[in-house]
């Protein structure tokens, strides 16, 4: 918040918000105002996505904030108490409130409150073609006098209306403040705001200036527990001799329904306007939408549909990655050829080839290639999202999630970890309900991902009869999915109590998304994840290979090493498993990335080839002990591009660890029960 | 007139929200949503016992679970 605070004192520039209800082209509108230069972080404390950009106007520069898409400006959920408080304790110059001119009441019933907090607007009248084609004629000139704000009819996503509304804006920027909108709230309630208001001033009047008395008044009338905080926070004794007395006293009067009561005024209004403003010619409908839902939620259709969607997007960006991970691939192997054949040209000491070969170039990249597979996720759930699928998705897959404590939208993220546990935790994100998503988040590393099968196949094809290993490695699949539904509903009950929110979803209509939106989304997100991710996978890489060189003169991950002596350490605590110390050192490599626990396994044996490495294991280990290593390789510590993630998406070192924690233990115990029933079962 | 759950009307029948029958958090979701009493409600789709899908405002199309429809009491046909 410091940041912004001092962006907008750069000489001469302005910040503005854009605010707005969910699927009326906001990113549309985002990106039209600023172009590809945009900055994607995590609004501080809360993982909500923040956007901001900037662009220029008649010499001025306009920083532009993009607030979360939301209904409503309540303290119910993270999304809508980030977006009230910027606009509160930021104070842009001015908000842009973008409006779906096809759907205007519920749009007017966030534009109401927006006029209530005292903000400076810019109405952006969005998809009128929507509106004509329905059959609406709206008086724009009406609704800009009515709301006492200007008002500039829009085409977003055909680039129209773009030039009127920067006009808008900078003029806006220029006037002076509009005197409060005040929706009437009927005699009774309007005596007790007034009382109420009074109250705050005279008692708590930095607050009071802050957020306006009458805003400060309907919000405690509202039983607004961020307010309530604000006033407490100001001086206790207000709030407790004073206030809950008379809210109380309010609530004898009104009954507990006073939300309902301020909510019904507040359409009250909307509608009014709506009935000033608009003209119906016709009733059309959305005839297309309509008959595509009754396909794609349809009984029997609509989950066979799902997976096929799923199915394809896998494919999409697995399969259809594949020839681009390979040129990435390739690239990073010249890439190091270039750089070892340099290194000895210039006769680099060998700790700095060693560091620059291993850790930078070999350690970050495994992770890079990684690269083009991410992309392709974002691109594929921005085009799920921006089409109108998600929503319906979310529906379709509700009952059957809930079952398992699970949200609709966490199947998504599941069937992405697995390909790779990196976007699979970032496809949570879709989910808009914290304590759901932070249990998709921490359940997405049970998940075995594409390096993890690959490991379970090298394994099962070294210790089992080839009609066996099969079963084998679907065995752990089967483990995986029981495990997911376990441990979720398990987080679902302990860790996030409380009950699931009600399934109340906005079917916007279907539309398809435009490739300039969806290279914009993906592109920044892409950028974002680099930036973050990029530097703690870079530390790691580092301290891997430092692990496993030195002391120096020590063979590369041998038993001296660090790593080694690390692997000596841990051997008794592994040992109830039957893992040895070499077992112990390829789990830690694989902290890397888990394809690398072969190769690990390569060096400690010193057996380069595959086949002779299957066979020299198949000579140290019983099958039960490798069944048992691939149990432990399914459950435990993901990589750490994956715990970058998880860090990222939870914002919480806390819940990092715990998720880290949780799966050391559990890989622990599955493993010694493997153990355990095999030995009863007579097997060694 | 009776009201009855959203979630026991059929396609193509009409309404008008009485009641919101669910704690404050559910409450105010609803509201948000536009499930404000006294808004027409039309049943466009069910999902196939999913759940409901229903146009309200004459324009805004929303789905709910079985369990969020049945919180919410609709008053006779308009």
């Amino acid at each position: 918040m410091a940041k912004t605070n001092r962006d907008k004192k750069k000489k001469g520039s302005k910040l503005i918000a854009i605010a707005g209800n969910p699927n009326t082209g906001k990113s549309t509108l985002f990106n039209g105002l600023t172009g590809v230069e945009q900055e994607i972080g995590n609004w501080p404390g809360v993982t909500v996505e923040k956007k901001s950009g900037s662009f220029d106007c008649k010499g001025k520069r306009i920083q532009v904030v993009d607030l979360p898409g939301t209904y409503s400006l309540t303290a119910f959920s993270a999304d809508e108490l980030v977006a009230r408080n910027f606009i509160v304790e930021e104070k842009p110059d001015v908000v842009v409130n973008i409006v779906d001119a096809s759907n205007l009441e519920r749009n007017l019933y966030l534009t109401t409150q927006l006029k209530e907090m005292h903000a400076n607007l810019v109405i952006a009248l969005n998809m009128m073609d929507v509106a004509e084609r329905r059959g609406f004629t709206i008086d724009t000139e009406k609704l800009s006098e009515i709301l006492d704000a200007p008002v500039v009819p829009m085409i977003a996503s055909k680039g129209k209306g773009f030039r009127e509304l920067r006009k808008a804006i900078l003029n806006e920027c220029k006037s002076h403040a509009h005197p409060l909108l005040k929706v009437d709230y009927g005699r009774d309630l309007e005596a007790k705001i007034k009382e109420l208001e009074d109250h705050i001033s005279a008692h708590a009047s930095p607050l009071a200036e802050k957020y306006g008395a009458r805003w400060l008044a309907v919000k405690l009338l509202e039983n607004d527990k961020e307010i309530i905080r604000a006033i407490k926070k100001q001086d206790t004794d207000i709030y407790d001799k004073s206030l809950k007395n008379f809210m109380e006293k309010a609530e004898q009067i009104f009954g507990d329904s006073l939300d309902l009561h301020i909510a019904d005024r507040r359409y009250g209004f909307a509608n009014g306007i709506v009935r000033k403003v608009v003209s119906v010619r016709s009733t059309a409908r959305r005839r297309r939408s309509d008959r595509l839902d009754q396909v794609l939620t349809n009984a029997y259709l609509g989950i066979p549909l799902f997976l096929l969607i799923m199915f394809m997007t896998y494919q999409l960006v697995f399969i259809g990655g594949a020839p681009i991970v390979a040129i990435v691939e390739g690239l990073l192997g010249v890439i190091a050829s270039q750089a070892e054949s340099f290194l000895l040209a210039i006769n680099a000491p060998s700790w700095a080839s060693g560091l620059i070969l291993s850790a930078l170039i070999e350690g970050v990249g495994n992770v890079l290639v990684f690269l083009p597979n991410i992309m392709l996720l974002f691109a594929a759930i921005a085009f799920l999202e921006d089409s109108g699928y998600m929503a319906r998705a979310a529906f379709v897959m509700d009952r059957v999630m809930a079952k398992m404590g699970l949200h609709g939208k966490a199947f998504i993220s599941l069937v992405i970890g697995l390909g790779c546990n990196v976007p699979g935790v970032m496809a949570a994100r879709t989910i808009k309900e914290d304590s759901d998503r932070m249990v998709a988040v921490l359940i997405n590393s049970l998940v075995p991902c594409s390096a993890r099968m690959e490991v379970f196949i090298f394994l099962a094809g070294a210790f089992f009869a080839p009609q066996v290993a099969g079963w084998v490695v679907f065995s752990m699949l089967l483990m995986s999915f029981v495990l997911v539904f376990v441990i979720g509903k398990l987080f679902r009950k302990f860790l996030f109590p409380g009950e699931a929110a009600p399934l109340v979803i906005e079917l916007p209509p279907y539309k398809l998304p435009t490739l300039k939106g969806l290279a914009i989304h993906t592109w920044n997100r892409t950028k974002a994840f680099v930036e973050k991710a990029g530097t703690f996978i870079f530390i790691v890489a580092i301290l891997i290979w430092f692990l496993a060189s030195y002391p120096s003169g020590v063979e590369y991950g041998g038993a001296e090493s660090y790593i080694g002596l690390l692997g000596h350490a841990f051997e008794p605590l592994m040992a109830p498993l039957g893992f040895d110390w070499k077992a112990t050192v390829a789990l830690i490599f694989g902290f890397l990335a888990k394809e690398v626990v072969i190769a690990a396994f390569g060096v400690l044996y010193g057996v380069g080839e595959e086949a002779t490495l299957q066979a020299a294991m198949a000579q140290v280990w019983t099958p039960l002990q490798a069944y048992a290593f691939m149990v432990f390789t399914l459950l435990y510590v993901p990589c750490f591009a994956t715990v970058a993630v998880i860090k990222q998406e939870t914002n919480s070192w806390k819940w990092t660890l715990f998720a880290v924690g949780y799966l050391l233990v559990l890989a622990w115990l599955a493993a010694y029960a493997v153990i355990l029933v095999g030995s009863f079962l007579g097997y060694a | 007139m009776d009201t009855r759950p959203l979630s026991d009307m059929g396609i193509g029948e009409k309404g008008v929200v009485a009641e919101l029958a669910c704690g404050r958090l559910a409450r105010q979701r609803f509201l948000d949503m536009g499930f404000n009493p006294g808004t027409e409600i039309e049943v466009v789709g069910t999902g196939g016992g999913r759940g409901m899908i229903v146009r309200i405002k004459g324009c805004c199309t929303v789905a709910l679970g079985f369990g969020a429809a049945s919180k919410i009491l609709v008053r006779g046909s308009v």
